[in-house]
């Protein structure tokens, strides 16, 4: 199967830049939609949080926006993945390729989104000089961006080949995408939670993720070992069960379409 | 070609050094099509489809799974399927509507998997059923060209290089880079057929939604698959048109009912089709569904959840509604309400 992907890299990338291009084409301002969004996110939430609540977190936008972009990488991705075979649909029943292109098409498309909206953290970066911290701690950057990658293919490729067989899971997703939320650290620090409810929260890769991206980015110091063990443990999981079910439901494809 | 030559001269010498090379051509390609190794070799082949698939996961499925006898029906679109094809070969598939010769192409084509048995199938397979595979209304036909020949197998250069010839074919020049949202169905066609055939293929699969596009688009459409006949790419006809299976194809396949009832050459399957036909004899799909009943341990399962399901909420009514409130904390209201009765003398 990975030879055959290798060989069907052009699918890949040929399928990432039309998922990628159709979602623009034909609108007057173009990718700069996809800013739209978490920046009207982090102008209210920093009115609600910081001026209404008076939560004194410094550099708010920036601490939100670490939280919320990844967390947007995750959901958009998940979300497109589990549409995926379904709005290609023809060409599903038509071309024999490897199945697995599609979910990974989706996720490659939004991970370029994931990349322009870090554009609006560099920004932001920029405007509140000394949140910044240069040290040799960024080199976990690469390490956390893996296990953020990891668990976004697990779940896509997990709730691509189900919905194909069960249309209830884009439904499902949605409510568990509503849950995921607020069990993610995106308004709130972890360090403020409870710890009866830290252990459950620490099965949420997301989490360890998130913390870990602010603790390298904003605080300078290197990712809490625990929450970056934990989630590493927990994506690989399921990207297991990812592949086990994507491999379970590749083959009825185009029986259920 | 009987009543053309009704002069006598014409009857006598013409025909016969027509038909005498005419003759020799054939059984020339014969003799080439039985030294040629096998390409597509189907063993047993079958293919089962659930009928009544849409099922729900929840609880609707627990009430279904408890009370009905059967679990699952199936179809059989193909069962019990042996044949061989060759290099080279034209083969026509043909059968009535129902008959299973889609779901045929299709495993050919490697996009539905086999239920049971094993199809191989050697070398690069273009479907021209796939017209327009992956079009996408907002790009321009150009973009749409690039984004088709990659999926049908082309290399991002294989197809720079192929371009102009692509859009020299379907003619479409002036309007190559418009979306094609703004195309007609005839563009559309003649656009997806025009990629499909510069794929060079090994195996082409041409189905009856070949048949579209003006006259003169089609007439060009058949002398491009006839070109890739000569240069030896086998070819699997789909096609109601007897006509242009014998005119076309070395042999033919007569299925119906799932199952491959004959095979041989062109002329004598399609001449056995058509007595079969008008005999009314030939069925399309296959009647008999495989049934699987209900295993007893799953509607036993689903018994106890409904009923445990049905004991919550009646114990919690009966509780809550019926019972006796005296060992039940009071409401905060009640208790308040209480109080003060008490309080007041």
């Amino acid at each position: 199967m990975h030879f055959e992907l290798i060989e069907k890299r052009e699918v890949l990338s040929a399928l990432v830049a039309k998922d990628f291009k159709a979602r623009y084409k034909d609108k007057a301002l173009g990718r700069l939609w996809s800013l739209a969004d978490p920046l009207v996110m982090v102008i209210i939430f920093t009115i609600v949080f910081e001026h209404i609540f008076k939560m004194g977190q410094p550099y708010f936008p920036i601490f939100m926006l670490l939280g919320l972009t990844p967390f947007r990488f995750f959901t958009n991705s998940v979300n497109g993945a589990s549409l995926s075979a379904i709005e290609n649909a023809q060409l599903v029943k038509k071309v024999s390729f490897p199945r697995i292109i599609l979910p990974l098409a989706s996720v490659l498309s939004h991970m370029r989104h994931f990349f322009i909206e870090l554009t609006l953290v560099a920004a932001l970066f920029v405007y509140f000089t000394g949140a910044f911290k240069l040290t040799i701690n960024l080199l976990w950057l690469p390490v956390l961006f893996a296990i953020h990658f990891i668990c976004i293919i697990g779940v896509a490729l997990c709730v691509s080949a189900l919905n194909v067989r069960y249309r209830d899971t884009q439904y499902m997703l949605n409510s568990v995408i509503q849950i995921l939320y607020w069990m993610t650290p995106i308004f709130y620090s972890f360090s403020i939670v409870p710890p009866k409810f830290a252990k459950a929260l620490m099965l949420n890769p997301m989490v360890g993720v998130v913390e870990g991206y602010r603790a390298v980015l904003l605080g300078g110091v290197a990712p809490s070992s625990t929450l970056m063990i934990a989630g590493a443990i927990v994506s690989v999981v399921i990207l297991v069960i990812g592949i086990i079910v994507f491999k379970k439901y590749e083959k009825i494809f185009a029986d259920y379409l | 070609m009987s009543e053309q030559n009704t002069t006598p001269a014409a009857q006598m010498q013409a025909p016969d050094a027509d038909a005498l090379t005419h003759e020799a051509e054939r059984v020339e390609r014969q003799t080439a099509i039985k030294n040629a190794p096998v390409v597509i070799d189907a063993r047993g082949v079958g293919k089962r489809y659930e009928m009544h698939r849409h099922r729900s996961m929840l609880l609707q499925d627990t009430a279904k799974i408890a009370f009905s006898k059967v679990e699952k029906n199936y179809f059989w679109a193909l069962r019990d399927v042996n044949f061989q094809i060759r290099k080279g070969e034209s083969v026509a598939l043909i059968g009535p509507n129902g008959a299973g010769k889609s779901t045929l192409l299709s495993l050919i084509a490697k996009t539905v998997c086999p239920t049971e048995g094993k199809i191989d199938v050697r070398g690069r397979v273009s479907a021209l059923l796939e017209l327009g595979a992956g079009f996408h209304p907002y790009f321009t036909g150009r973009e749409n060209i690039f984004i088709n020949g990659i999926v049908m197998g082309l290399t991002r250069a294989q197809i720079e290089a192929r371009m102009p010839e692509i859009i020299a074919f379907s003619e479409l020049e002036p309007f190559i880079d418009e979306p094609i949202q703004n195309y007609s169905s005839g563009m559309l066609a003649r656009l997806g057929f025009s990629v499909a055939a510069s794929v060079d293929p090994e195996i082409l699969i041409v189905d009856e939604a070949l048949s579209v596009g003006d006259a003169a688009f089609q007439e060009k459409s058949f002398q491009k698959i006839q070109e890739f006949k000569q240069q030896g790419c086998t070819i699997l006809f789909v096609t109601h048109s007897l006509d242009l299976v014998t005119k076309f194809c070395d042999r033919a396949l007569l299925i119906a009912q799932g199952q491959v009832l004959e095979s041989g050459p062109s002329e004598e399957i399609c001449e056995s089709y058509k007595v079969r036909m008008e005999a009314g004899t030939l069925q399309g799909a296959r009647s008999p569904h495989e049934t699987v009943l209900m295993p007893f341990w799953k509607r036993a399962v689903a018994m106890g959840v409904l009923a445990a399901g049905l004991g919550v909420v009646v114990a919690t009514g009966i509780h809550f509604v019926l019972g006796n409130t005296a060992g039940m904390e009071k409401p905060a209201a009640a208790k308040r309400f209480e109080q003060g009765q008490k309080a007041s003398p």
